[in-house]
């Protein structure tokens, strides 16, 4: 452009989003002290951002969201939302625009819920705010626990469940074979979703070494998830001190009921030596697993974590076993400082725990969790409970490192906070959000469009494009508003941005 | 589309100068009496019982009512003019008056035969003697909707003084029709304030008589409603909105106009008061606009703008 008399032209052609950083009178001319609604184009280019649409085609489509999960089940990409309505929070099921399952659960002051699916289940953890002083805190909501739902539209139901109560008669069967001596029986029951209860409906008996064994009266259990029964039996007791539980139990090949009605169980052979499958730890499982504010997944193992009770207390699973959690060294304690654990994620085959001002690590070495060790890796910056990234359906992270919302900014983690923050262009901004309110943001990473998604307190859309870079420098940031308040965000279907509205009272 | 015969009601009010008696005899007649008449010989070809204007020019004044008026749609029963069903549009219109003349002493004048109304006078002139069928097509004879809005006047005038008698046997309108042939588009986008100008397109077969819409109604989700002032063409209407009463969140746009029968939807907006549109949603790239769900009509949607987009550069200068 020429100079129009003594005024020298100024040229701005690159467009690179907010800076709220310092002065105002500091922003440099390719970027924006203020923006709203704009979508960034190419390199140097920016235009009005996208429209939404619905997303459900019903005629009564979801109301007042509070919560959205991917959910990817064995057969599509689905979703599970948590509605909120008189008080009452009520998950459903959205398989598509016109399927709708639910309510699968239904639960008074459940306004958010922690969820991770599971070979093609989801476990469900509500959760609720609670007060400390000042601070707004998330913690399992109180006399909950963690359900389990089969993604088939049928309610979900709480996970784990308690053995069954009775007591079988054992008599010598057919002619067989045993280590002739005493030994204490038992049965342990297994429900559709896989959880093996404690043993329970204990016998004594003293086998013959010519006979078989056979039962009777065995009991049925009460839950009418129970697919299956597995007789377990002690090796040979020489002086039996009268309680069953106290000894060893083992799996007994080939002694399975596959179902829940039968009572009787006959003619089953085995030698002590071939009682190899240990069934013990199961004396020690949760039958019912408190809820909690954080839900993920490590090594296979579920990580439940901030109880209603013990807000530093991480829940961990038998690896492959989600609802099989120990009692006693299925626990991690996270150092107690008066906060809650809000999150936990894998990166890297570490387990990364974070309060909302702390970052830990516990790395597993093979041995139960109560004993991996514990690494601090920041004492100062740590996240909410929605506030590190999930990207696409898989819940974790897609590259070598985390996008974690935390008090100081948007930042890069690959084992610790890579500083400076991906939100220094904005550090103002952020800054000035309430941190008691972090709770509502959650954040989301789209790495197909190239896309960092923050739901803000204040129930807008936070968007950092890094089509040019994922650097602090290069990434583009701007802000999107919308008539309805936005206050969830899930990614499906590959590159499918989901937003949830909730109703302003 | 389809046809239909609008027939002459049974009541009216009848004014006008002549003597007016029935093939009888029998005087004076009443305007049921006239419209009796007229509406049993309806297409009959000019043959039936008749009435008759004696001597004197005058006019027969036939202002029928809109509620009695019937129209027979398609050969099905004649329903009323509020009957109608909504966006009954005329689409072509033949008024046909059977009459005829009787010059004593013979001509040289003849009378002039004229439908009038208040639209504006149609003459129409019959040969000279014999029955004669008047007929004219739409637009240049009132619509079938002004027939039941406004007075027709039959009329016989009379030159030079030669007294005539003029015999009038049946009367009636028939056409095609079709429903709604117009659509309008609000050019404007939500959220919309009060004061704001709001402008309409309409499109159509037949174009829109500005001169003929009766009026505008603008009713908020809350049942309250209003009837601006408005301007426009056959190719847009405009008008401003009134203050709203409390916060209103949609506001539903209706037209009526004596083109059509009942009222046509011109479409929804949201106001400034929108906010609340809970929901799942999804991003769509490339669209220019937000579909949000209506919780005022559960099943439906709504198109709104996308909130103002803005941006700011930093300080320019120095």
């Amino acid at each position: 452009m020429a100079d129009f008399r003594d005024h020298s032209a100024v040229i701005i052609n690159e467009f690179n989003g907010l800076w709220d950083r310092g002065d105002v009178d500091n922003v440099p001319l390719d970027h924006f002290t203020d923006c709203e609604n704009v979508k960034f184009v190419g390199d140097n280019s920016f235009k009005t951002r996208d429209g939404i649409g619905i997303s459900q085609d019903v005629a009564a489509p979801l109301q007042n969201v509070k919560r959205i999960y991917n959910y990817p089940t064995q057969t599509a990409n689905t979703l599970i939302v948590l509605t909120y309505t008189s008080g009452n929070g009520s998950i459903y099921h959205v398989v598509d625009s016109t399927t709708v399952y639910g309510p699968l659960l239904t639960i008074a002051g459940m306004t958010d819920f922690a969820f991770v699916p599971y070979a093609g289940r989801g476990y469900i953890s509500p959760f609720t705010n609670y007060t400390n002083g000042d601070l707004t805190i998330q913690k399992g909501l109180n006399g909950e626990f963690l359900y389990v739902y089969a993604g088939d539209g049928t309610a979900a139901r709480k996970a784990a469940g308690v053995g069954m109560s009775g007591t079988p008669t054992a008599a010598n069967g057919a002619a067989g074979h045993t280590d002739a001596g005493f030994h204490v029986f038992g049965f342990v029951s297994e429900t559709s979703s896989g959880y093996l209860s404690p043993p329970t409906a204990f016998v004594t008996f003293t086998t013959n070494a010519a006979f078989s064994v056979s039962f009777g009266s065995i009991p049925t259990s009460g839950d009418a998830n129970v697919t299956k029964r597995y007789l377990v039996a002690s090796k040979i007791i020489t002086n039996y001190n009268g309680d069953p539980t106290g000894y060893d139990l083992f799996f007994v090949p080939n002694a399975i009921i596959s179902d829940n009605t039968t009572t009787a169980l006959n003619n089953i052979s085995f030698y002590d030596a071939d009682l190899l499958d240990d069934a013990s730890h199961l004396l020690d499982n949760y039958s019912e697993i408190p809820a909690g504010a954080s839900l993920s997944l490590y090594h296979d193992r579920l990580v439940l974590a901030c109880t209603y009770t013990d807000e530093s207390l991480a829940l961990v699973s038998a690896a492959g076993e989600p609802e099989a959690i120990n009692q006693i060294n299925g626990l991690i304690i996270v150092p107690l400082d008066g906060n809650p654990i809000t999150n936990a994620q894998e990166l890297r085959d570490v387990l990364y725990i974070t309060k909302r001002a702390r970052t830990v690590s516990y790395i597993d070495n093979g041995d139960v969790p109560s004993s991996w060790p514990l690494v601090l890796v920041d004492n100062a910056l740590g996240s909410c409970v929605h506030g590190i990234s999930t990207v696409l359906d898989s819940g974790s992270s897609s590259v070598d490192y985390l996008i974690v919302a935390t008090y100081q900014g948007i930042s890069l983690f690959n084992g610790r906070y890579l500083t400076p923050e991906l939100s220094w262009k904005i550090e103002n901004y952020w800054r000035g959000l309430t941190r008691n309110d972090f709770y509502k943001i959650q954040i989301l990473h789209d790495p197909i469009g190239k896309n960092i998604y923050i739901i803000l307190p204040t129930n807008k859309l936070l968007v950092g494009n890094y089509a040019n870079g994922l650097d602090p420098k290069s990434i583009r940031w701007s802000v999107n508003s919308y008539l309805m308040t936005v206050n969830t965000v899930a990614i499906h279907n590959i590159d499918e941005i989901i937003l949830g509205a909730d109703l302003v009272v | 589309m389809g046809t239909y015969v609008a027939l002459v009601g049974t009541t009216g009010t009848l004014t006008g100068g002549g003597l007016m008696e029935d093939g009888t005899g029998s005087t004076p007649l009443t305007i049921t009496d006239v419209l009796t008449i007229l509406r049993a010989n309806a297409d009959s070809g000019g043959v039936g019982s008749y009435v008759r204007n004696l001597a004197l020019a005058g006019a027969i004044n036939m202002q029928i009512s809109s509620s009695i008026g019937t129209f027979a749609l398609d050969g099905t029963a004649p329903v009323t003019f509020n009957n109608l069903p909504a966006g009954f549009t005329v689409d072509s219109a033949a008024i046909k008056l059977y009459q005829s003349i009787n010059p004593f002493p013979p001509p040289p004048a003849f009378p002039d035969f004229h439908i009038f109304s208040t639209f504006g006078v149609n003459s129409l002139v019959t040969p000279p003697g014999g029955l004669a069928l008047l007929s004219a097509s739409y637009p240049s004879v009132p619509t079938a909707i002004e027939l039941y809005t406004d007075t027709i006047s039959v009329s016989v005038s009379v030159a030079d003084g030669i007294s005539q008698t003029a015999f009038f046997y049946g009367f009636y309108v028939a056409g095609t029709y079709s429903i709604n042939n117009y659509t309008f588009t609000l050019t404007n986008n939500s959220p919309v304030n009060a004061g704001d100008t709001i402008t309409t397109t309409p499109s159509g077969a037949n174009p829109i008589d500005p001169a003929q819409v009766t009026g505008i109604t603008v009713t908020d989700n809350n049942g309250n409603v209003s009837h601006p002032a408005f301007t426009g063409t056959a190719s847009s209407l405009t008008f401003v909105l009134s203050a709203f009463v409390g916060t209103p969140t949609v506001l539903t746009f209706s037209i009526t106009s004596t083109q059509f029968s009942g009222s046509v939807t011109l479409g929804k907006l949201t106001t400034i008061n929108f906010v609340n549109a809970p929901g799942i949603y999804k991003i769509v790239s490339g669209q220019t606009y937000d579909i949000l769900y209506d919780v005022t009509n559960p099943g439906t949607t709504l198109d709104v703008k996308i909130p103002d987009p803005f941006w700011k550069t930093g300080y320019v200068g120095g």
